[in-house]
């Protein structure tokens, strides 16, 4: 039974990783921008949402939605003002873009610092757990879990089956062709980068009920992201599942079979043997 | 590939420049006015860099706060060797870099007279190569762990790590469990902290049923469903904020209450009962000093901090204060401000103070002080002090009613 019960914690966790990579994939798979202040919004998210449970005394729904709301502003304007500018091409936009990207995780990891907390805090709305049988459920777990699953595929069914989905994933796959076709790519590219954004503002907001957080963390929330969309493929939504299905999982069963170190290792390490067995990469898509 | 590679030198080369920026900016956090270099006139110059900003800075205002009242108190009452007291502090940001550049800049630059150490044992060790190389005697009232090998200059002044839950094993046993599971964070401090549990849990007659070492971020789910699956009735763990508030929503998740539960540093905070809610009820946790205690001028600490900053103090501010109080007693012993001679004096005398009798082990360690329990009872809204039996204010009340 407890082989159930960690492959049950697995999945859930796996749902909470998705919800974490999907914004930061789909930005990565329009606009081949590494999304480095990705992190930062997700802790602005979480932190904002303390403050306005907590210190403003507003309901965790409304925190939620007010938090998906501002981070997706701070996105749209981040594209317009700094990326949308970038008139190179090439590696030479991804790097300054990277560095774009990085300044803002920068401005919004202390903006939280100095208005919401700096230190890790969490709040205690989710607690508890949901029992099927002997099986237990973690409530904020399932919540993000579902959260994250609904928004993937949501996400991967506008992508494949709407008309202005088709046009992000034209854009994806050449700019140029898209602009041929008469798609407008520039509005494409912030539509995509603020909705990605609003993605990771709803995982920071969610996260915040099942989780410490500060805004030191900002980075490692990244870093996580990245090492998932990065081991599914990086842009591939399938792969991205599997990318978070994976690690939790090495998380779940080394954690408790192994240590808990061992556990923080193992991704690394997996991500490690991915590109030394897939030294060209995973083919690059969207869906 | 090469590309990236430039790339990554790209962004390496505006971290260090933001990096310079920020240490350029760092003096901008200092108080008080003293000049660069102290006379035998002017005021005495204690410096130090402090958490103003970065991950610890919530702790780290409430270290700095400790010595800002100790400034304070001092000078009210005459200052020393009939000198006012000077305070010069720079925002360290919470970065052992930094930290390290502060210190050098304060004995080089600022020739302030003294140094107290920074908050957290990676900046105090980066902050105690400097004072040992410039023989400079650095009390650290921050770290729990030996700081520089071999050094006499840094000195570790807080109850050491292996004490932290010292009378807990015995707390267990006196309440009929007898199994424990023991849990650390990955590094010197909870291997440390876990060590002295596990060996006063063999002293009590206690039997470790599970023990795990694990990264401060992890969720510690599967750790809760192995404690669960052994059935401890204990459960410790040696952890900072975020993993003692992980453990306790894990085991909350898996469904297990365990009969006494006792965490480290987190439950000091009042951002873990925001962050657990009642799940915070019964915690038992660990404390170097308490409002209660009846320590060397604790009451008078208690009250005339309370006046000059408006709000209670907590173990941090005390232990800093404790610092200063330590200093001021040497001084006083010596009439003198040099380092050598107060060096000496610290390691051939003991002093009261308000956390308890200062008095140095020869490798650099302050061996005097106690570690406190206290359990979180009322709902979460008090926090009592249950051991050792002399300073408690309460009884202990088991089983963990967190719920």
């Amino acid at each position: 039974m407890i082989v159930v019960q960690l492959f049950v914690n697995a999945l859930l966790l796996a749902g909470t990783y998705l919800l974490l990579a999907v914004g930061l994939n789909l930005i990565f798979g329009v606009l081949r921008v590494v999304n480095f202040s990705h992190g930062g919004m997700v802790v602005f998210a979480g932190l904002f949402v303390y403050w306005l449970v907590l210190r403003q005394h507003v309901s965790p729904v409304l925190a939620v939605a007010l938090a998906v709301v501002v981070v997706a502003a701070i996105g749209f304007v981040t594209q317009a003002a700094a990326l949308a500018r970038i008139r190179v091409t090439g590696y030479d936009a991804e790097l300054l873009s990277l560095l774009a990207t990085y300044g803002v995780a920068l401005v919004l990891v202390n903006i939280s610092a100095l208005s919401f907390s700096a230190d890790y805090v969490s709040l205690p709305e989710l607690q508890g757990s949901w029992n099927i049988g002997s099986i237990h459920l973690g409530r904020a777990a399932v919540v993000a879990a579902a959260v994250g699953v609904i928004s993937s595929s949501a996400v991967l069914f506008w992508l494949a089956r709407t008309r202005s989905g088709k046009r992000v994933v034209a854009t994806a796959q050449s700019e140029t062709g898209a602009e041929v076709c008469g798609i407008n790519a520039a509005v494409t590219k912030r539509v995509a980068f603020t909705l990605g954004s609003a993605l990771a503002g709803l995982a920071g907001a969610l996260t915040i009920f099942q989780s410490t957080m500060a805004p030191s963390a900002g980075l490692g929330y990244t870093v996580l992201a990245f090492v998932m969309i990065a081991l599914g493929g990086l842009g591939n939504y399938a792969g991205a599942f599997l990318g978070a299905l994976c690690l939790a999982l090495l998380a779940s069963f080394t954690s408790y079979y192994w240590s808990g170190t061992a556990s923080a290792i193992a991704p690394y390490l997996l991500l490690l043997l991915v590109m030394l067995a897939r030294t060209r990469g995973s083919r690059y898509s969207l869906v | 590939m090469s590309a990236y590679v430039k790339g990554l030198a790209y962004l390496a080369a505006v971290l260090a420049a933001s990096a310079v920026v920020a240490g350029c900016g760092a003096g901008s956090g200092s108080t008080g006015s003293a000049s660069a270099t102290s006379s035998d006139k002017g005021p005495i110059v204690i410096g130090m860099s402090a958490s103003k900003s970065g991950p610890y800075s919530v702790d780290g205002v409430a270290s700095l706060e400790g010595v800002e009242y100790a400034v304070h108190a001092m000078n009210q009452s005459g200052g020393w060797l009939g000198r006012k007291l000077e305070l010069k502090v720079y925002d360290d940001q919470s970065d052992p870099t930094k930290a390290q550049q502060i210190y050098q800049r304060l004995i080089t630059q600022d020739h302030v007279d003294f140094i107290i150490g920074p908050y957290a044992p990676d900046l105090a060790a980066a902050a105690g190569a400097v004072a040992t190389r410039y023989k400079y005697v650095m009390l650290d009232p921050e770290t729990a762990l030996p700081i520089i090998s071999g050094s006499k200059w840094a000195i570790m002044d807080e109850p050491a790590a292996k004490q932290n839950l010292d009378g807990y094993p015995e707390i267990v046993a006196n309440e009929g469990y007898k199994t424990l599971a023991i849990l650390g964070v990955n590094n010197a401090y909870g291997d440390e902290c876990a060590a002295g549990v596990k060996e006063e849990a063999q002293q009590a007659g206690l039997k470790v049923v599970y023990t795990t070492s694990y990264a401060p971020d992890d969720a510690l789910n599967s750790a809760a469903e192995a404690i669960k699956a052994r059935g401890a009735d204990a459960v410790a763990s040696c952890s900072f904020f975020s993993d003692g508030v992980a453990l306790t929503r894990a085991l909350d998740r898996a469904n297990y209450k365990p009969k006494v539960f006792g965490l480290t540093i987190a439950p000091s905070k009042p951002e873990f009962a925001e962050a657990v809610g009642n799940l915070a009820s019964g915690v038992i946790s660990n404390t170097s000093w308490a409002p209660s205690l009846k320590t060397e001028g604790n009451a008078e600490f208690v009250q005339g901090f309370k006046a000059f900053k408006g709000h209670a103090p907590d173990y941090h501010a005390a232990n800093n204060y404790q610092s200063v109080q330590v200093l001021a007693a040497a001084v006083d012993d010596t009439q003198s401000l040099d380092q050598q001679k107060i060096l000496d004096k610290l390691y051939s005398t003991t002093y009261e103070t308000v956390i308890g009798t200062f008095k140095l082990s020869p490798d650099a360690l302050a061996v005097g002080f106690k570690e406190y329990l206290y359990q979180v009872q009322a709902d979460g809204k008090e926090q009592k002090l249950v051991y050792p039996d002399d300073v408690a204010e309460a009884k202990v009340a088991t089983p963990y009613g967190g719920s």
